[in-house]
């Protein structure tokens, strides 16, 4: 057997003047050709332990090291990171930071320039290296033009073109589509076929790494608390719960079936093709559909699209004959892949953009009459980034931003400030840099300056992206209270699976058009046209598909409710 | 979840000695904060600040922030960082740019000066080099308006009284004294040694661009009518970005646990 | 506002397949004749040869408008200004004791009544109109004509540092980011309620700079993971780095750079020695 490719012997690192370390006694080998999954909560250490496999940690960041990482036999510590990163690649996770040049052959080329590779060598890998990502047409486009999972996929050739042994992708997917997710993943799992490459991916996108991985770690403040094959760590309830990971929805949903004693404590798969191989071991699933939520309409609409179409002056039909209503008190969800017209939708409700035709209505009246600025007093807009939110040197002072143009009195000012920094758990930041706290807590900053107009109408533009499990959870668990507040919320996102038990009605939108407007069962339910805009269904759509056609459940609990019991089971 | 410190738990592996084997870094800043910086350069230079219309043109918002380059990465590589910005917008829109290569030199000037107001003897020999040119600037401009095209002496320093006592700000030790403005705890003493730092370093980069300009244009003294009338509000707005915008962004840097540029002076 | 983009012009032609080192010769070059020269019909020829070769090259004809456009106001400005006031120094340059009148506005005008358009200072306003459009248009004749991997490398075979060139090369990449993040964030004022469009001037300057502010730190937190990521692909800025593309100079670039250099001489010599590119009249 050969030797490992990765050794960290006795790891521990603390971050400059840092009294807790963010690696603690990892001991960890990683075999040539394996694909590793990293996992833990936020702050557990994952990225830090990447950075140490090319020498970045503790070289470029200082601090104190304990240990030995190596690599190919090279120690970490004793060799530069130029001389290392010939050996290791590493594609990060946000694809704006990672690409450095102005084009997509130049991006491939710059490592290889900067290893000093003869310039014919460098033209054959990066073409084989296009080739691999299927780039082949983008060569001379400024990466700014490429799409997130045309960037992540550039990003993937440069690291591949320096032939290392090992890839590192760092949360790779956190901020992409479904689709081009899944590409990443797919390319991870044809490099590691055809090159033989050893990868180590982060991230928590469960379903995915249990899916191509060959093992995981689990990394909790530093230190590695468990190591397995995806089966046995996935299965783990105790420690996924104490780690604030989510599992595969397949994983929970066995789990819950095995507590019902549906099915034997051994039964729990990891991926969807074994979850569906086991049912044979189940009893038959009956059809299921709860009657939808009851929804009161009241009166016209809050806010309205009658056919609505909108051309950019570049010629992009972004929406075509669109007719949505919001109406007060609603939850909804809005969907598609990148490029459905989302984005140019949410807009439209803004006023940030004109309808070419069709008419934006806001309480029945035309939109356009009011302008943008007033309109955010009724409509609060919370967008994905908080770092391009925040204009002010304190959270006091950015909370109140938004009311300065308001002219309030000055006692109802306060205490509106107080109400929304009550609301986000953020009193006692108050008179901290919001660039002083955690990304976590600079969104909830964000969203407290939103709040504090008091809209009858919150939007949310991505606000799960880049969180993990506990993080999304928190989010959407604040805008479940929002709602029964009886404000009227609509949330964009890629995670379907976190929306059941908050959303009543999804929007499914594709090539500019509304694809479906349904109560949000039938359309996570409603297949063909999912399909038009997700790779794939959630795992528990999947699952209950398979089990019996009329089984509309959503949750892991609607799921295992819906199976007929045992005889002799003490549950019904 | 809160972080809790571990109770008394030691590393069970050997502590190693960390050797940094080098990074690209131009006079000790991070090539990467040059980069991100000219580009933030670049895409401000698109901001007309529509104050005044001075020249027959607004001014943009890149010029209040040239000399906060100096004072965040240092004169070097504040100057690099000033100067590709202006480059880059100057290759990207022309049109925008006035003399093309003085707008240049004016972006590299303004954040060389800014750079140079450090409390202490530390870039004394660069302070000189600026002093000699913000004295000779000046002279220059002056000489040739007088004596070719018969400007009057009062005209002249009644159209550039802003700058005049931007020079002096620049030659007198206010210089090193703006430095530990800019440096102190206090932010309202940062705001005031960034518009005073602002209006030095930002006066004698247009001083010495006027005079170039002049050489080239030679235009008559009814313009320097409009000049006395302009110029100062252009000024005061001029500085007065590079204070509110400086003041925000060394406020957020103090906040922000970055690798801090060798020769900041934040 | 659109993004303004690095423009490159689709022609092959002559002076497109010239290296970027000699473009830069000839910009030198022309600076310094356009810069020397005061009459204005030589530097107006000049300038006009710029213009077709700016045309030649495929400049659109879209922005050569614009540019002039754009230049309009300040070349009214000079044109007046020089025409009308212009005296003691177009005296003194071309040797003559009066101006020549062109025309007097009438004496009833209020404030301007009696003012006089003098041949001299328009010919001299025309001068420095040239001048400018002979230095404007240069960049984009040199620029455009450019592919940016060519002016890349262009500076590296000049000798300039090679993290000064890096730092131009990824201003380019970087530069579309940090607009699309000033156009975010002036969005995400007018969505929290802060409508620029009605403000006054002094809270404008508080509102522009509470976009360059969050835009300036967000680019301070991007640096730092730019910084780990060119550490990962084993930048250390050196010059001693192979290239993928090949930036070499060809007979015809030594012939431009060259007849560039000699050019530029012979006009300093000419004008020292015989007045060439003197204001008419001057002795």
């Amino acid at each position: 057997m050969s030797a490992p490719l990765v050794v960290l012997e006795k790891v521990s690192y603390f971050y400059p003047g840092a009294a807790v370390p963010a690696l603690f006694d990892v001991d960890l080998a990683i075999p040539r050709g394996e694909i590793l999954g990293l996992i833990g909560a936020t702050g557990a250490g994952k990225t830090t332990l990447c950075l140490a496999l090319n020498g970045i940690v503790p070289q470029f960041h200082g601090g104190r090291f304990f240990g030995a990482v190596c690599i190919e036999g090279l120690d970490s510590l004793e060799h530069p990171i130029h001389a290392l990163a010939a050996r290791v690649g590493i594609v990060f996770q946000d694809p704006d930071t990672q690409l450095v040049t102005a084009s997509v052959e130049n991006e491939i080329a710059f490592a290889l320039e900067n290893l000093r590779v003869p310039a014919a060598e460098i033209r054959v890998r990066v073409a084989e290296a296009l080739a691999a990502v299927h780039l082949e047409a983008f060569s001379k486009k400024h990466p700014h033009d490429l799409s997130g999972g045309k960037q992540q996929r550039l990003a993937f050739a440069a690291a591949l073109a320096m032939r290392p042994a090992l890839i590192v992708l760092d949360e790779p997917t956190s901020q992409l589509d479904p689709k081009s997710a899944a590409e990443v993943f797919a390319l991870v799992r044809e490099i590691n076929r055809t090159h033989g490459t050893t990868f180590v991916v982060t991230g928590h996108a469960a379903a995915e790494l249990a899916d191509v991985v060959n093992r995981i770690v689990v990394l909790s403040r530093g230190r590695i608390v468990a190591e397995g094959p995806p089966a046995s760590v996935y299965t783990d309830a105790g420690l996924l719960a104490r780690e604030h990971l989510r599992p595969p929805e397949v994983t929970s949903t066995f789990a819950l079936l095995a507590a019902r004693g549906l099915c034997p404590d051994t039964l729990a798969p990891v991926r969807l093709e074994d979850a569906i191989a086991a049912f044979p071991s189940l009893p038959p699933a009956r059809a299921f559909y709860p009657p939808p939520v009851p929804f009161a309409v009241n009166g016209v609409p809050i806010l309205a699209l009658h056919d609505v179409t909108h051309t950019y002056s570049d010629g992009t039909a972004a929406l075509r004959g669109v007719s949505i209503d919001l109406h007060r008190g609603d939850y909804v969800l809005i969907v598609g892949q990148n490029g459905a017209g989302k984005s140019t939708l949410l807009k439209h409700f803004l006023n940030l953009v004109i309808p070419t035709t069709g008419k934006v209505l806001i309480d029945g009246a035309p939109l356009a009459t009011q302008s943008v600025s007033e309109l955010a007093r009724r409509i609060g807009y919370v967008p994905q980034n908080p770092d391009r939110q925040i204009f002010n040197a304190t959270v006091e002072a950015e909370v109140g931003f938004s009311l300065t143009p308001l002219h309030l009195p000055v006692s109802e000012r306060r205490r509106r400030i107080d109400a929304a920094l009550k609301a986000l758990n953020l009193s006692d930041f108050r008179h901290a840099h919001p660039f002083a706290l955690s990304k976590g807590d600079r969104a909830r900053v964000v969203i407290a300056a939103v709040l504090v107009m008091e809209p009858e109408v919150l939007i949310f533009d991505e606000p799960t992206t880049g969180q993990d499990d506990a993080g999304a959870r928190a989010i959407l668990d604040l805008t479940q209270r929002l709602h029964a507040q009886g404000r009227t919320i609509v949330v964009v996102t890629h995670h379907l699976h976190l929306m059941p038990g908050y959303a009543r009605r999804a929007v499914v939108m594709g090539a500019g058009r509304v694809l479906l407007d349904a109560p949000i069962r039938d359309v996570y339910h409603t297949l063909p046209v999912l399909e038009q805009t997700f790779p794939r269904p959630t795992q528990l759509v999947s699952l209950a598909r398979a089990a019996h056609p009329g089984n509309f459940s959503l949750t892991p609990g609607e799921f295992a409710a819906s199976f007929e019991p045992l005889s002799g089971s003490t549950l019904a | 979840m809160p972080d809790r410190p571990l109770t008394a738990a030691i590393p069970s592996g050997p502590e190693r000695t960390v050797i940094f084997f080098g990074s690209a870094s131009i006079a000790g800043a991070p090539v990467a904060y040059a980069i991100v910086l000219s580009a933030v350069v670049t895409a401000l230079s698109f901001i007309p600040f529509s104050v005044v219309l001075s020249a027959g043109s607004s001014f943009p918002m890149a010029q209040g922030i040239y000399p906060l380059m100096g004072w965040l990465l240092g004169p070097w590589a504040g100057a690099v960082a000033s100067g590709v910005g202006a480059i880059v917008g100057v290759f990207l829109a022309p049109h925008t740019a006035g003399i093309p290569w003085l707008t240049v030199a004016g972006a590299t000037m303004g954040a060389l000066c800014a750079g140079a107001m450090v409390p202490g003897r530390r870039f004394w020999k660069l302070g000189v080099g600026l002093s000699v040119v913000a004295v000779l600037a000046p002279l220059f401009y002056g000489d040739r308006a007088i004596d070719r095209n018969g400007v009057s002496l009062r005209l002249f320093l009644l159209a550039y009284p802003t700058h005049f006592f931007a020079i002096a700000l620049f030659l007198l030790p206010t210089r090193r004294w703006i430095g530990r403005l800019v440096g102190s705890p206090d932010l309202k003493r940062v705001a005031i040694g960034l518009f005073l730092g602002t209006w030095s370093a930002a006066g004698v980069m247009m001083m010495t661009e006027s005079a170039i300009s002049y050489f080239l244009l030679n235009w008559p003294g009814e313009l320097f009518i409009m000049f006395a009338a302009a110029v100062p509000v252009e000024h005061t707005m001029r500085s007065g970005i590079g204070a509110v915008v400086g003041t925000g962004v060394i406020a957020g840097l103090r906040a922000m646990s970055l690798v801090k540029p060798r020769d900041a002076v934040y | 506002m659109s993004q303004p983009r690095f423009q490159t012009v689709g022609r092959h032609t002559f002076f497109s397949r010239l290296d970027f080192r000699s473009k830069l010769a000839v910009f030198i070059s022309v600076t310094v004749i356009a810069a020397l020269w005061n009459n204005p019909l030589y530097v107006g020829l000049l300038m006009l040869s710029v213009l077709a070769a700016c045309i030649q090259t495929g400049i659109s004809g879209s922005y050569l408008r614009l540019m002039f456009r754009v230049m309009a106001p300040f070349f009214i400005l000079m044109l007046l200004t020089h025409g009308f006031f212009n005296k003691q120094h177009v005296l003194r340059l071309s040797g003559a004791s009066h101006l020549t009148p062109w025309f007097t506005l009438p004496t009833s005008w209020w404030l301007v009544g009696g003012g006089m358009l003098s041949q001299e200072g328009l010919l001299y306003g025309i001068t420095v109109l040239s001048k400018s459009m002979t230095f404007l248009l240069l960049v984009p004749l040199c620029v455009f004509t450019t592919d940016p991997n060519n002016l890349v490398l262009g500076l590296v075979r000049l000798r300039l540092p090679y993290k000064l060139v890096f730092v131009f090369s990824s201003s380019l990449r970087f530069f579309p980011l940090i607009f699309d993040e000033i156009q975010a964030v002036q969005e995400t004022q007018r969505l929290r309620g802060h409508a620029l469009e009605t403000m006054g001037a002094l809270e404008r300057v508080r509102t522009y700079a509470k976009i360059a502010v969050p835009v300036i730190l967000g680019s301070m937190f991007k640096a730092q993971q730019i910084e780990v990521v060119l550490q990962s692909k084993g930048f250390s800025g050196k010059a001693d780095r192979t290239y993928l593309h090949a930036s070499e100079l060809r007979g015809f670039d030594r012939g431009v750079i060259a007849l560039a250099a000699a050019g530029m001489g012979a006009a300093i010599v000419l004008s020292a020695a015989v007045g060439l590119g003197k204001f008419p009249g001057a002795q």
